[in-house]
């Protein structure tokens, strides 16, 4: 009887890894004939039946995707947006999240209400007037234009709250009592108690900035101001129908943000638990 | 402590009677100015700003608007590719929801084995292509899908079957879209259900596979009825989600062939900043879609106070 049972559960186990095994590699085939088109020479590209891997390997796609636009400009433009958009974020959310979680003040809950309302206006709804705002402050084609409407979100203020709200009041008190003002209260107790919510946060402003289509493919036009997303774009353009070359432009624009993957994934998967919303 | 609370939380309310009241609260402003004026300029000005645009004829190049009253909003329901991209959302929603919401939870319970080894490593790949999807991935699947030298066709060509002309064609398009969202969209969802399994308490499994339940009966007389508000959180914000999709669509289609995936967002995008400018019009669509997200919001949360079990809620009897 027991024997029995035991193969059953191994047989269902075996069963269990094959099917997740399947899937696995299902879910990594485009990123390995991403990788195989990247290095085929155009003669390989095309060719059938197809070739799955290319030898020797071809780099000249690599060089060309790197120097037919400017690439590395591309990458600083996206570094200093999505840097200055998280720090930013860091401290809109830490100051209004402390308020919220700790202070008490006229007109709280009316605020807080309208930071949760935030949440509910999709980006692509205002999309057209946060154009208008931005043309009128003359932002048109600058990095300004991405940073300003990123500074701060409801969901940076709120998931700050949220943490605020499970810190213990007893800290606080011993130092109020020892004669720290709010401020040193906020900076030496609450922020360094927080960040693991910093943390999160960082990530997600990193990742939705490194990401975001739509909006720089609007207010930016010149190369030379382009995200890594809208140069990337712009960059198949100029080579239409050339796979290997766009492939090898695909494959530079995901090297950091696997690199960013690999090394935040708790703090990714903490936050989508706690509500993200991809932007 | 819990005793204590309450006491310390009414000593400092004395306190605060005092001007030191005054001072707390005025502090309170300062640390919310930034994100309140942020959230002001660049979320609630422009949601009125939508709702006024889309009654004005406005001329971005000559900053001129005129009052333009129900205008747009009829232009609009004349417009046959207006229905077009509503019925391509809805078609592109529906077909990629259900399944990304299935499979990812299909994993989950899969990753949730006991002693299952290396689950972390699949959850990982799982979820990479959440973290790429957009232009990078996009223009990957554009080549997959390619009907003469990519990986699909190719691989169906070993069953037999003849090149899928999959982007290029009215029928296709939208299918192939859809399979390279749930792709993208899998991981994410495997991660909330993941964390849905773990919050089910063991007990009540256990318990119920003492009394002989199968391993079917588990999962669909507990696990599943107690992950119920998960699932639900999942099926909105996939739903949001998906409503609002635009890379994927400019880059692997640009909303054709023949508008065959042509979407609320992509199609605002084509009316306000491609060829016409039209801004007024393109904000009436966003207006639209701002309502039918609302609309599914709202069903999706009465829905929840009527099917769905939250635990430490009594149930009353039918």
């Amino acid at each position: 009887m027991r024997t029995e049972r035991g193969l059953g559960e191994n047989v269902r186990t075996a069963l269990v890894y094959a099917v997740l095994i399947v899937i696995a590699v299902a879910m990594l085939i485009p990123f390995l004939w991403m990788l195989g088109t990247a290095f085929k020479s155009s003669s390989q590209v095309n060719a059938i039946p197809i070739i799955w891997l290319p030898w020797p390997l071809h780099f000249g796609n690599i060089v060309s995707a790197w120097t037919s636009v400017p690439f590395g400009r591309f990458f600083v433009n996206t570094f200093v947006v999505a840097i200055a958009s998280t720090i930013g974020q860091i401290i809109t959310s830490v100051l209004a999240g402390y308020a919220f979680a700790r202070m008490r003040f006229r007109g709280k809950q009316v605020l807080f209400l309208l930071t949760l309302a935030t949440l509910m206006i999709p980006f692509q709804v205002i999309l057209i007037p946060t154009f208008l705002i931005i043309k009128h402050l003359g932002l048109v084609n600058t990095l300004w234009a991405l940073i300003l409407p990123n500074l701060a979100t409801g969901f940076g203020v709120f998931l700050l709250r949220q943490f605020f709200l499970q810190i213990p009041t007893e800290m606080e008190e011993a130092a109020t009592i020892d004669g720290a003002g709010r401020w040193r209260i906020m900076a030496q107790i609450m922020v360094p108690l927080a960040r693991p919510a910093v943390a999160t946060l960082s990530v997600f402003t990193f990742l939705w900035a490194w990401n975001s289509y739509l909006w720089p493919l609007i207010v930016l036009n010149s190369p030379t101001k382009m995200t890594i997303q809208v140069g990337l774009s712009y960059f198949q353009g100029a080579h239409v129908g050339e796979y290997n070359v766009i492939m090898a432009g695909s494959f530079l624009s995901l090297i950091p943000i696997v690199i960013l993957f690999l090394i935040t994934q708790r703090q990714l998967v903490a936050g989508i638990v706690a509500g993200a919303v991809k932007g | 402590m819990v005793t204590t609370q309450p006491l310390v939380m009414s000593g400092r309310s004395r306190q605060r009677e005092g001007p030191r009241a005054n001072r707390s609260q005025r502090g309170a402003y300062v640390l919310l100015l930034p994100a309140m004026v942020l959230f002001a300029v660049f979320t609630f000005i422009p949601i009125v700003w939508t709702i006024v645009l889309s009654f004005e004829n406005y001329n971005i190049f000559a900053d001129q608007a005129t009052a333009a009253g129900f205008h747009n909003y009829s232009a609009l329901l004349h417009s046959p590719i207006f229905y077009q991209s509503l019925l391509s959302t809805a078609y592109y929603t529906f077909g990629s929801v259900p399944v990304t919401v299935a499979l990812a939870l299909f994993l989950a319970v899969l990753l949730n084995r006991p002693g299952l080894w290396g689950s972390n490593i699949f959850q990982t790949i799982f979820f990479l292509p959440y973290i790429l999807s957009s232009v990078g991935a996009s223009l990957v699947w554009k080549w997959m899908f390619d009907t003469n030298f990519g990986i699909i066709n190719a691989f169906l060509g070993f069953f037999g079957i003849s090149p899928v002309p999959w982007l290029t064609s009215p029928s296709t398009a939208m299918p192939a879209l859809i399979i390279m969202t749930v792709w993208g969209g899998v991981g994410f969802a495997v991660v909330l259900f993941q964390a849905g399994l773990r919050a089910v308490p063991t007990e009540l499994t256990e318990a119920a596979s003492i009394d002989g339940a199968t391993g079917g009966q588990r999962f669909w007389r507990i696990t599943f009825p107690l992950l119920a508000p998960t699932t639900l959180f999942v099926l909105v914000i996939s739903i949001i989600n998906a409503a609002q999709v635009f890379t994927t669509v400019q880059v692997m289609t640009a909303g054709g062939p023949l508008n065959a995936t042509n979407v609320l967002v992509y199609y605002v995008y084509q009316v306000a900043f491609q060829g016409t400018f039209n801004l007024s019009y393109g904000a009436a669509i966003a207006i639209v879609l701002f309502i039918i997200i609302l609309i599914l919001t709202a069903v999706m949360m009465i829905g929840s106070r009527r099917f769905v079990y939250y635990e430490g809620e009594t149930r009353d009897a039918n």
